[in-house]
């Protein structure tokens, strides 16, 4: 069983095109690119006590990004050292996303699919970035991405708060007022609270590490850190130590 | 050939951009028109350069300042702005910014060659001289440039440093405001028989406005600026005539004064470019914005551009980001025009106070004077500008 909604891929899938178009359909994710990097390049460096600022940062780690959509997120990472997987269940997504890394010159393991179907690999890294809140079953979800992780793997995800909060700026501003995202990009009912999140992680036999929000610094357009999770958050999580 | 970078344009934005990222292990090309000969040890032009406190520690840090003689290296520890021939002025000085000078006096000669002087230990760093560009192009994924001779050159990021009437920003579809004063700034050094104990002036008479630059000794720099159809006259001047009209228009503030070597004559035009960043494209530079010299502030702010956006992708390397990203050249263009628009704006409107003829122009700045002298804000703003925020 595949937590995979197709009218979800549809709708992104009808995106392929403007994937790597920083003023298309997914500007805001490409304003929201640094900033998540930032935070899954420090936390995963911590976790595995290395040290951040190298060029090659995340060298030898193996890294599966689950929704890689174009690659946003991968190119990056595979830039950094990772080997990274980049796993989406749509064909159109997983094309535009070879295509482009073929013409950075970059080696990224792109593979249409759902991660339920993945079999044996396990992964040092695995992030699902805007992922959760796309999905038909969150827990049954987090509960197959737990199988691919390795023992002492780390998990990074982020999604949207189901709070009043998180409707009025992520749905109401983000799709109507500023029209950032197209209409109908989110399901506000689909949205997580982290007290959620960190129930369902439980379930998966992992343990949230850390919770730190998302806001956007309205001076100069990027998207930056913040304590408040109240709107965009990201999370870590690791196996439960028994 | 493929690059990480390519930069048009070896002046002193271009080179201090190429130097800012040297370490960083890019490969970088800079195409330059002139000959490598002339870059390496470039001729006096009569252009004395006020340093920033900021842009000083730039070239620090980037190896600069070691080039760059001591002895050529003059200190302004006060700035005075006259109207016509009234006595009263409105004083900037270093009271409260807990530094020793306002700013430094450097020729630009010295300059160019420190930051020729500073790439060349660099084998990421090759220099295209006598080369010419003949178009630029940039898509989603790289940018071109041909050079004139039909040699392609590729790179994922390209970097226009090559003038305020820069042909690369034209070609990439960049407009830019361009006003041109209709005026000539002549500059030239001179030596006089009374100290100037630092004191940079700025004289504005009706057609005519006069700074006076110290330098070491009993010497400073003479920035003439007056109407373009007046220039001639006053550079064919006969030394003695020219001599006496510089003391007149001091009231022998500085005594005798003498003219040494040449003077030499520059068009004024300032240029503000609409936007400072196109798909992979980027403007720094005097091709992004060049300003009217009468605030000083046209290197300081180019040297300050380089360093930003050299910022701006060492961070996008740390994050594995491409270089040419569309938010690593919208974030340095969103911080430089915050750094310059002020800064440009109010500069020609000042410069337009100050050369109006008319009656109420002359009214109107006398008050600009008076209420700028006991505006702390307005003057707290200025002395920052020069001394940095440190203070």
């Amino acid at each position: 069983m595949s937590s995979i909604d197709p009218v979800e891929i549809a709708r992104f899938s009808s995106h392929a095109a403007e994937w790597w178009d920083p003023n298309g359909a997914l500007r805001p994710l490409h304003r929201l690119n640094p900033v998540r990097i930032a935070y899954a390049r420090d936390h995963v460096c911590a976790h595995f006590k290395r040290p951040s600022g190298a060029k090659d940062a995340l060298k030898g780690l193996s890294w599966l990004d689950v929704g890689c959509g174009g690659g946003l997120l991968c190119e990056p990472l595979a830039r950094l050292g990772a080997s990274v997987t980049g796993l989406d269940a749509s064909a159109e997504a997983i094309e535009a996303a070879r295509a482009h890394a073929q013409n950075m010159d970059l080696t990224i393991d792109y593979r249409c699919g759902a991660v339920e179907e993945m079999e044996d690999e396990t992964y040092d890294v695995i992030s699902a970035l805007e992922i959760l809140e796309h999905v038909t079953d969150p827990a049954a979800f987090l509960h197959s991405v737990a199988q691919r992780l390795k023992p002492n793997g780390i998990l990074l995800l982020s999604t949207l708060n189901r709070s009043a909060k998180g409707f009025l700026l992520g749905i109401v501003a983000a799709e109507y007022i500023l029209r950032w995202v197209p209409r109908g990009t989110h399901d506000w009912r689909k949205f997580i609270r982290p007290s959620e999140l960190q129930a369902m992680l439980k379930e998966a036999g992992l343990e949230m590490q850390d919770l730190t929000g998302m806001r956007l610094d309205p001076l100069n357009g990027a998207f930056c850190l913040t304590q408040n999770i109240g709107v965009n958050y990201l999370s870590t999580a690791c196996r439960t130590s028994f | 050939m493929k690059s990480d970078i390519i930069i048009i344009g070896a002046g002193p934005a271009g080179l201090g951009l190429a130097r800012a990222l040297a370490d960083t292990g890019l490969c970088i090309t800079l195409i330059e028109k002139q000959k490598a000969d002339i870059l390496a040890d470039p001729p006096l032009d009569g252009r004395d350069i006020a340093l920033t406190h900021d842009s000083l520690r730039i070239m620090k840090e980037m190896g600069m300042l070691k080039s760059i003689p001591k002895n050529e290296i003059a200190p302004i520890c006060q700035a005075q702005v006259f109207s016509g021939d009234s006595s009263y002025f409105l004083g900037f000085d270093t009271k409260g910014t807990g530094k020793d000078a306002l700013g430094f006096l450097v020729p630009n000669n010295a300059i160019r060659k420190a930051a020729w002087d500073v790439v060349q230990p660099f084998a990421n760093i090759s220099i295209r001289t006598e080369a010419e560009v003949k178009q630029v192009s940039t898509t989603a994924t790289g940018g071109t440039v041909v050079l004139t001779t039909g040699e392609r050159l590729a790179a994922p990021l390209i970097v226009a440093a090559d003038s305020r009437f820069s042909s690369t920003r034209k070609q990439m579809g960049i407009p830019a405001s361009l006003t041109d004063f209709g005026r000539v700034a002549i500059v030239c050094r001179m030596t006089h028989s009374k100290p100037h104990d630092s004191v940079a002036k700025e004289c504005f008479f009706d057609a005519w406005t006069l700074a006076i630059l110290p330098l070491l000794g009993k010497k400073s720099s003479i920035v003439i600026t007056l109407p373009a159809d007046e220039a001639d006259a006053v550079m064919q001047m006969p030394l003695e005539a020219f001599n006496g009209r510089i003391e007149r228009n001091l009231g022998a503030a500085l005594g005798k004064m003498r003219l040494t070597g040449e003077r030499y004559a520059y068009p004024l035009v300032a240029v503000y470019a609409t936007r400072f960043a196109a798909q992979r494209f980027v403007l720094i530079g005097d091709a992004a914005v060049g300003m009217h010299p009468v605030t000083a502030h046209g290197y300081n702010l180019g040297l300050g551009g380089a360093d930003r956006l050299a910022q701006e992708i060492r961070k996008a390397i740390s994050l594995g980001l491409d270089i040419g990203d569309s938010t690593v050249l919208d974030s340095y263009a969103r911080a430089h025009r915050r750094a310059s628009a002020f800064l440009y704006h109010g500069t020609n409107i000042l410069v337009k106070l100050f050369t109006d003829h008319r009656r109420g122009a002359l009214a109107l700045r006398n008050l600009a004077l008076r209420v700028g002298n006991h505006l702390p804000p307005f003057r707290k703003y200025v002395t920052r500008q020069l001394t940095g925020k440190a203070a």
